[in-house]
């Protein structure tokens, strides 16, 4: 009995020190987001920023910190160099697909580690292949041969970017597209597929929904696949576009091969980084674990506020926000691990053409 | 679809209308208001742009009433390049990118004491201009579609070729060290990641270690206002200080100033109406960006008037022309923002950031089913130029009379000032070691008569023609990108302007050769500069030589031009007798002079708080510059500089705390845990 008593009593205190411990109060947390004030991830974090703020255990006034030295790589490893051993939970880290590219590839450039690294939250979107009308092209699977004759030419910003994705999903189908670089972002590739200069494009399923959805519409461009949404495991279709089919089972499809094998992982890798789960909030690995339960709570919260929710929804499309430590912990790896096979196979793919 | 005049022509006006009303009544107002004085705050300081201005409105934005939010944003971006012309006139320094070109001509009047007539008359073209924009914007939102498609990347690259052909109407005496410095502003502009193979490039990385953080640096690219105000302003100040005078020539100001810039601008109205035209038409087009935009309607007005001797040295009508275009290409590029969600420059980039903060999606459906908040930005745009202009207008004469202060007392403030703006840029230690090293070759580059603005143009194109140049290669044929109308327009639009340049520069001939012996002397510096040049030159050629072909073939080529440029000049050099116009030195003037102070003396003072935040820190050292300098060189007394120096320390710390902003630390901080903000 005085055993239990003990114990209850001992539990108490500690639940009192936690408490204690973490308190926000009066404090100004930092998000770091290594990216410029105005873009994608800079709107994302301003509309997560105060919902974490009504939801850590004090409302600290949170302030979205746009550090650009270096661009992403450089401004990524800053923040490890100068916080990759904080405690207090002070300064978060906000990451998206941009930050994972380069870590997948190997670039000399970047010092972070991902295993370092606790995940908070994480929201991912989609992204949807569209060509345009006068390629005659209805079904991607039936009217493949007809697709494969046409000149197809890809408006890219770079191999090792978010690119990849769709990259290598052509270059799995054998379709001969031509990809050119040096766009300027995907609006810029968007610009260009409206000016008839390429032939087929991709947006993220945000982008798509509003300027690319009505052109559907009108018959000028015809939506062809998706990247799918991960469920269980497997890469499916993405339920924001029941009716278009996913890149696995395109591939399948087409090809008459199963979707595995190391150009498989390579992709779904690929996948995960630049899209599933894209975009991170995440404390390095040293803070206190009573820190990370507040941070965790929080985000558990967030899901359920609505006006962070709407504003998250359509800037990434409806996708499943994650977390809970198991879920986030399992997206992490698939997002950023990779095995030496797939990655020696992205290597040497990356040097061709 | 029928033109929009006659498509709901009573829908259209109705709900014109109503938009107006919603934005001048309740409180949208005071939200717009409140956005046109930040934005004018912002537009001052050097080195804060829009783009800076409309980041530090997102936090607030969220939440917000649209109509407020879209109301105060719009105050912001519409009065930007207005005041930025207050720096540009008054010290030379542009305020943000669109005053680039308002420097040439507006710096100078204000050494003539004509600071306010200058001011005033920029200010009437500003509203002018940002009026022009929106009416344009009402007009063609509707109907711009097919516009804005027919400019494909061949039109791009061409435009990007007009633009790099102003260079010869802008240039100085010697057409090839014109030549030479645009080569170089390409080569910074090649700085960074590749456009067409994603390669690093210039940055140090095949004698450094990749990780160093030199090459960190250098692999994100230069940013722009780090070469535009150490350029510019680094020259113009050392000159100042050396000189050891005001700005103003004069003691008294001229009389008047604010009515004479109004006649200025009414008697100009076409070319005001010409400009405004260029600037709407280029900022419509996504993908060129504004920042060439001013030396293009610069250009055109240096080119198109009678009696354009005085350009450069403080004609009106220099400050006239890129004012009117860098205020009305914002309506221009609202277009492609609002229409595609494809932003058409950095300011209206960042603004549709805050329309999805807003709730408000720009888009291909907007124009269809949110006309009335289209017409809500309209007016925004045009409420907000009337008032940011008035506001201008009531404030030039006071404010012009800082000119009449001696440079050395202000001297402090505006070195604190822009290092702090070119800190700003990227928020590095390599923007202020970047900019001294830009801002050291600038000194000799005007000493010598090497065109500051070729290069900048250089430096702003080099990216678009890289990239366009390869991309027409890949998506045309030879044939089908002849028999595109506004491509060939283009191409006769380049030539006449060459034309044009090689007109003036012949022109500038007669005028340098009838200059005194004295200028024209030879001298050792000359041939140390031209040296170095040849050598960062061939520099370029042997660092990108192991890239990729899409990588190296750019680079090399500007390279390669550049060194041949330079062995040109050198025959001159060579082959010229002391007295040529090839041996400009603006030195050889002062020679004997003892009132001047030494130049490396003065760019020492310059660059001594960066020694100094080496070991302490930027923000100790910034207060304490101010505080020495005063006190030891100006000579003002002790109690000004201390409370100069503490002034400055608090303004520092306020825009630390807004901007969320870190300063470098220096050697000290790497010892010792300090408390905010010097820490």
């Amino acid at each position: 009995m005085l055993k239990k008593i003990l114990a209850v009593f001992a539990a108490s205190l500690f639940s009192v020190t936690a408490a204690l411990a973490v308190d926000y109060s009066g404090k100004t947390v930092t998000m770091w987001i290594p990216f410029k004030a105005g873009g994608g991830s800079d709107t994302w974090a301003r509309a997560i920023g105060p919902a974490f703020s009504a939801n850590l255990p004090g409302n600290p006034t949170v302030v979205v910190k746009n550090v650009t030295d270096g661009k992403a790589i450089g401004a990524s490893n800053k923040y490890f160099a100068e916080h990759g051993k904080d405690k207090d939970g002070m300064v978060v880290f906000g990451t998206s697909g941009s930050v994972q590219m380069p870590f997948i590839f190997k670039d000399e450039r970047v010092r972070y580690q991902y295993k370092n690294m606790v995940p908070i939250f994480a929201s991912g979107t989609g992204g949807v292949v569209y060509v345009r009308k006068d390629m005659g092209v209805t079904d991607i699977i039936k009217d493949f041969d007809k697709l494969k004759g046409q000149k197809l030419v890809y408006g890219s910003q770079g191999k090792t970017s978010l690119d990849a994705v769709p990259i290598l999903a052509f270059d799995m189908l054998g379709l001969p597209v031509n990809v050119v670089y040096g766009m300027k972002g995907r609006k810029a590739g968007r610009a260009a597929i409206l000016r008839g200069e390429t032939t087929i494009d991709y947006q993220t399923t945000a982008s798509y929904l509003k300027h690319v959805k009505p052109l559907v519409e009108k018959g000028e461009m015809v939506a062809v696949m998706t990247w799918g949404a991960p469920s269980g495991g497997e890469v499916s279709r993405d339920p924001n576009f029941p009716d278009l089919p996913a890149f696995p089972e395109v591939y399948e499809a087409v090809t008459g091969n199963k979707f595995k094998g190391t150009e498989a992982k390579s992709w779904t890798a690929l996948f995960y980084a630049g899209f599933a789960t894209q975009k991170y909030v995440m404390l390095p690995k040293s803070a206190k674990k009573d820190v990370v339960k507040a941070w965790q709570n929080a985000a558990a919260a967030i899901v359920n506020d609505p006006a962070a929710m709407k504003v998250l929804n359509k800037k990434l499309g409806k996708y499943d926000q994650v977390t809970g430590s198991k879920a986030l912990k399992s997206a992490l790896k698939k997002a950023t691990s990779i095995d030496s096979k797939s990655e020696k196979f992205l290597q040497s793919w990356k040097d061709t053409k | 679809m029928p033109p929009f005049f006659l498509y709901g022509r009573n829908i259209m006006f109705e709900a014109l209308f109503a938009a107006l009303a919603t934005i001048v009544s309740g409180p949208s107002i005071f939200f717009l208001i409140l956005g046109v004085l930040i934005g004018l705050v912002v537009g001052v300081i050097p080195g804060f742009g829009g783009t800076v201005g409309l980041s530090l409105l997102l936090p607030f934005v969220f939440g917000m009433e649209p109509v407020s939010g879209i109301a105060m944003m719009m105050g912001l971006l519409s009065v930007v390049a207005t005041s930025d012309t207050f720096p540009a006139v008054l010290i030379g320094v542009p305020g943000s990118v669109s005053a680039q070109a308002t420097v040439m001509d507006g710096f100078p009047l204000a050494k003539k004491g004509q600071a306010a007539r200058a001011l005033s008359a920029a200010f009437f073209s500003s509203l002018f201009g940002g009026l022009f924009g929106a009416v344009l914007l009402t007009m063609v939102i509707q109907i711009a579609k097919p516009i804005i498609l027919a400019f494909g990347t061949g039109e791009m690259l061409m435009l990007a070729i007009f633009g790099i052909s102003v260079v010869g109407t802008l240039t100085g005496s010697s057409i090839f060290k014109g030549l030479v410095a645009a080569c170089l502003g390409m080569i910074i502009g090649c700085i960074g990641i590749s456009p067409a193979s994603s390669e690093y490039r210039l940055d140090f990385s095949t004698i450094l270690e990749v990780q160093n953080p030199i090459v960190m640096y250098l692999g994100g690219g230069i940013h722009l206002m780090v070469v535009a105000i150490s350029i510019f302003a680094f020259p113009e100040i050392v000159e100042l200080l050396r000189s050891n005078k005001a700005v103003s020539e004069k003691a008294e100001l001229e009389k008047s100033g604010w009515f004479k810039g109004l006649r200025d601008f009414l008697s100009n109205k076409f070319l005001v109406l010409r400009c405004s035209f260029i600037g709407s038409l280029i900022g419509l087009i996504p993908g060129i960006g504004g920042s060439c935009i001013d030396w293009i309607s610069y250009s055109h007005a240096k080119t198109t008037v009678k009696n354009n001797e005085n350009f450069g040295k403080g004609d009106i009508r220099g400050v006239i022309g890129p004012e009117s275009s860098s205020n009305s290409k914002e309506g221009g590029a609202l277009i492609p923002t609002l229409l595609f969600g494809i932003p058409g420059s950095g300011g209206t980039a960042i603004l549709m950031g805050g329309l999805i903060l807003l709730g408000v999606d720009p888009g291909i459906t907007m124009v269809d089913t949110q006309l009335d908040l289209i017409y809500t930005i309209i007016w925004s745009l045009a409420v907000a130029n009337i008032f940011g202009a008035i506001i201008c207008v009531a404030m030039a004469k006071p404010i012009s009379q800082l000119t009449t202060i001696n440079f050395t007392i202000l001297a402090p403030f505006l070195i604190s000032l822009i290092l702090f703006a070119i800190f700003n840029s990227t928020r590095s230690w390599g923007d202020l070691i970047f900019a001294t090293f830009i801002g050291v070759i600038a000194v000799y580059m005007k000493r010598f008569d090497y065109s500051r603005v070729a290069l900048m143009i250089g430096f702003v194109l080099s990216d678009s023609i890289e990239t366009y140049l390869y991309q027409t290669m890949q998506f045309y044929t030879f044939s089908e990108l002849f028999i595109r109308p506004i491509f060939l327009v283009l191409i006769l639009v380049s030539a006449f302007s060459i034309y044009s340049g090689i007109k003036i520069i012949n022109k500038k001939d007669k005028i340098a050769n009838t200059k005194s012996d004295l200028l024209n002397a030879k001298s050792r510096p000359q041939w140390v500069f031209l040296i170095l040049l040849a050598i960062i030159s061939v520099y370029t050629i042997f660092v990108t030589d192991h890239l990729q072909y899409l990588g190296k073939i750019f680079p090399i080529s500007v390279g390669l031009f550049m060194f041949l440029f330079c062995i040109i000049i050198g025959i001159q050099m060579f082959i010229s007798k002391s007295g040529s116009k090839v041996f400009y030195d603006a030195e050889n003037l002062l020679l004997g002079n003892t009132e001047i102070r030494s130049q490396w003396l003065t760019i020492f003072w310059f660059i001594s708080p960066l020694f100094l935040s080496v070991f302490i820190g930027f923000y100790i050292s910034i207060g304490l510059f101010v505080f020495i300098f005063l006190s030891k060189i100006a000579r003002v007394g002790f109690r000004f500089s201390l409370i100069s120096s503490i002034g400055v320390w608090i303004a520092l710390a306020a825009i630390s705390h807004f901007m969320i902003m870190d300063f470098p630390p220096g050697i000290l901080q790497g010892y010792i845990e300090l408390p905010w903000p010097i820490n």
